[in-house]
């Protein structure tokens, strides 16, 4: 060989593992010193004032035990990640020492004992074990092990919920750590009612969803009084109605200053067919009235305008079909900045029915209207099919919706719905029962109560991710933890379009195909004329 | 012909085969899933013959004869077709200025979006400009380009079924999970530096090649 070319060669030889050297350093480098800019209108990737707030009122140091297990693959190794970055960006702005110690339970290099041992702390901190489904060997095995995180602060600890997503981090993190930073703070119990055909929430993984709020749990209700403990009460869809000792009940928990949030279905799917429309009531109705919100039970909200997505039915491989479809309209908060609505812009309130606010004498209530119809919303009076064809065809007897409430809230001091003229009907027995109650009977509320009355129920949680957010702030609304609903307002969607007409879509389509390549033709010809004349 | 058949299909896709009036969301997100994908095909197309070509005329050899570096040429072919690439992402830009009148657009999420895509433009036409250095034939050039890019891109679902340190680095590779980061309006200087060390690494090979070849 041509002493020159070996030369070369070996220069080459040397030369690429040096590029790759490089490249592999520079990577090294970068994530020791890195830097990042969140470009989001609101910064909704960037820690929240809210957190930052929080970290503020911290009088000593914080520490925080993590059980991360680095070996895991996706979704998990996002949430891993989401986990470090997130609490080293807290460890950066906190203002008193903030010590993280990680510790890997699947770490190879433990040996038995080691990871005995780490088992013992993490029970020892009150962890328990996740149980994670993971893909190995092309199969789907499930793996039980200690993921989770622990905040010490002076002599108060607690766990932070399991994180299931990433964008949930922020959330349960600055919850957990408000309740070890405030000596007052007192985990809120939540009870979601069963009893009347409502959804099991506790049993699914919405209830996971609601973990960060709280101690959740489900409640028959059954007239006999709500425990004590109990500080919000979540009624979600409920099929049948509520007796009046149920009702009872339920008027006496509000009056011990507590809170309700009620979603509510007028208007069910048959099971047999689907596409009928099962007008029911579920008792809370005459409750709420004499709380100042009367619910319009047979009217329904209709947008024939701006339709939004609804599931219709199933195709042959059992995926859901969607179609705009009228009775999921659109409706729009007049006060974005509540705690509950948390700026969200839109929600889809599928068969909603309006509601107006009556008048209370003697009490001095906040009522707020916290969604209303747009100026495409209609009332239609005889809804008893689920057919957007239908649906769709004008009715004489449809008004304007425009500014007709779907959705509520009170707070203040309430009176009870078995008083009249502050006389109780029942002092010593629940209405229709010859049984004494235990505890006696309160003519008012003893505390501020809060209630939140939505007329659309279960359908509401599957019309999109506002409906859950939705859920979520109601939820924190009601157990008075709302000063943290800023972290998840920043996480809502993208702003909806205005209305558009066909010629806007056409023109859309045309413009964002065409005008693109009339451009580049437009360069093409200039480019050529040019070469031409040169 | 190759940006009026991506413009064509990213206008298609994002307005007519996606249900973007029925979501009524504005938003990008369908265009931003969709780019990198044909991207894939799309660049290695660009940058099929802007070696490849040279070899098989036997241009190459006059131009090697030239008073520049292997480097200086292998940047000049790169800025060229790079070039190309940004003019036709820069035409997209009407794609959110078309949505603009009809809803609130975060147009932090769309300049993130808009820079991943640059990014991921430069590291494609990187591979494929180093694809191309090593062969004559157009269409190997092509295939190999293809196969790179759509492995960088594509490498990241396998961490699913990876253990140890090979999921670590089929992370670590993984255009898509960059991207994905980018496109949500958050830059990192570490999707930064990777995105510009694979086109620093891909140049290089690239001259390398060249080098090698000038003494054969």
């Amino acid at each position: 060989m041509n002493p020159s070319r070996k030369k070369l060669r070996r220069f080459t030889l040397v030369a690429v593992p040096l590029w790759l050297l490089n490249a592999l350093l520079a990577n090294v480098a970068v994530k020791e010193t890195r830097v990042r800019w969140d470009f989001t209108s609101n910064q909704r990737h960037t820690i929240s004032s809210e957190s930052l707030d929080m970290l503020g009122s911290a009088r000593s140091q914080i520490s925080v035990k993590v059980f991360l297990p680095s070996a895991l693959p996706p979704p998990y190794s996002d949430v891993v990640r989401a986990i470090r970055t997130g609490l080293m960006t807290f460890r950066a702005e906190s203002p008193v020492p903030f010590i993280v110690d990680i510790y890997d339970p699947m770490d190879p290099a433990l040996t038995d004992s080691e990871k005995a041992d780490l088992d013992t702390n993490a029970e020892a901190y009150g962890l328990k074990k996740a149980d994670l489904q993971l893909i190995r060997a092309d199969q789907r095995v499930g793996l039980s092990v200690h993921f989770g995180l622990v905040i010490i602060y002076e002599s108060r600890q607690a766990i932070v919920p399991l994180i299931q997503r990433a964008s949930q981090f922020e959330y349960a993190f600055a919850r957990t750590l408000q309740s070890v930073l405030n000596r007052d703070f007192e985990t809120p119990k939540i009870v979601f009612s069963q009893g009347h055909g409502e959804p099991n929430v506790v049993e699914s993984p919405l209830k996971a969803e609601f973990a960060s709020l709280g101690v959740i749990e489900s409640l028959k209700i059954d007239g006999t009084p709500i425990p004590r403990d109990v500080d919000v009460l979540v009624i979600l869809g409920p099929k049948r109605s509520f007796n009046k000792s149920e009702q009872f009940a339920i008027d006496q928990f509000l009056m011990r200053g507590k809170s309700l949030v009620a979603l509510l279905d007028y208007r069910q799917q048959s099971t047999v067919y689907p596409n009928i429309l099962i007008n029911s009531l579920t008792g809370l109705e005459s409750l709420f009235e004499s709380y100042g919100i009367r619910i319009e039970t047979n009217q329904t909200f209709i947008d024939r305008i701006n339709p939004s997505p609804a599931p219709i039915k199933r195709d042959q491989n059992g995926q859901i079909i969607y179609s705009s479809h009228p009775l999921y309209p659109r409706m729009r908060s007049p006060s974005p900045e509540h705690p509950a609505v948390a700026n969200m812009e839109t929600l889809v309130m599928p068969m909603a029915s309006p509601m107006t606010r009556t008048a209370v004498p003697d009490q001095s209530l906040q009522i707020d209207a916290i969604f209303e119809g747009t100026e495409h919303s209609l009332l239609a009076n005889k809804v008893d099919r689920f057919e957007p064809e239908k649906n769709m065809a004008p009715s004489k007897t449809d008004v304007s919706g425009a500014k007709m409430v779907a959705a509520m809230t009170v707070n203040g001091i309430l009176k009870s719905a078995h008083t009249r003229d502050d006389q109780p009907i029942t002092k010593h027995a629940l209405p229709g029962s010859a049984s004494p109650v235990s505890s006696p009977f309160l003519s008012s509320s003893i505390g501020d109560s809060r209630i939140l009355v939505a007329s659309s129920g279960t359908r509401l949680l599957a019309a999109g991710q506002n409906g859950l957010r939705f859920f979520k702030n109601a939820v924190a609304w009601a157990s008075i933890d709302s000063n943290l609903v800023g972290i998840r307002a920043r996480d809502r969607l993208p702003a909806s379009l205005v209305k558009t007409t066909a010629w806007d879509r056409m023109a859309i389509r045309i413009v964002s195909m065409a005008g693109p390549i009339l451009i580049l033709f437009l360069f093409g010809w200039i480019f050529t004329r040019r070469k031409v004349v040169s | 012909m190759v940006i009026s058949a991506f413009l064509v299909m990213t206008g298609l896709y994002t307005f007519v085969l996606t249900p973007f009036f029925v979501v009524g969301k504005a938003s990008l997100v369908s265009f931003f899933e969709f780019t990198p994908f044909l991207f894939t095909l799309f660049i290695p197309a660009i940058t099929m013959k802007s070696i490849a070509e040279e070899r098989s005329s036997g241009m190459i050899e006059i131009l090697q004869t030239w008073p520049i570096s292997d480097m200086s040429w292998v940047l000049g072919k790169f800025l060229g077709a790079y070039f190309l690439v940004s003019f036709a992402i820069v035409l997209t830009f009407i794609f959110p200025m078309c949505i603009a009148p009809f809803g609130a657009i975060d147009w932090g999420a769309i300049i993130g979006g808009y820079i991943g895509l640059f990014l991921l433009g430069a590291a494609y036409t990187a591979l494929g400009l180093f694809a191309s250095a090593w062969t004559s034939n157009q269409i190997i050039a092509f295939t190999l380009g293809f196969s790179l890019c759509f492995a960088f891109f594509i490498v990241g679902r396998s961490a699913v079924f990876l253990e140890g340190d090979l999921r670590f680095v089929a992370e670590f590779l993984s255009f898509e999970k960059r991207l994905s980061a980018i496109s949500r309006g958050v830059l990192d200087t570490r999707d930064l530096v990777f995105f510009m060390t694979i086109v620093g690494v891909s140049l290089g090979l690239s001259t390398e090649r060249l080098h090698l070849r000038r003494w054969r």
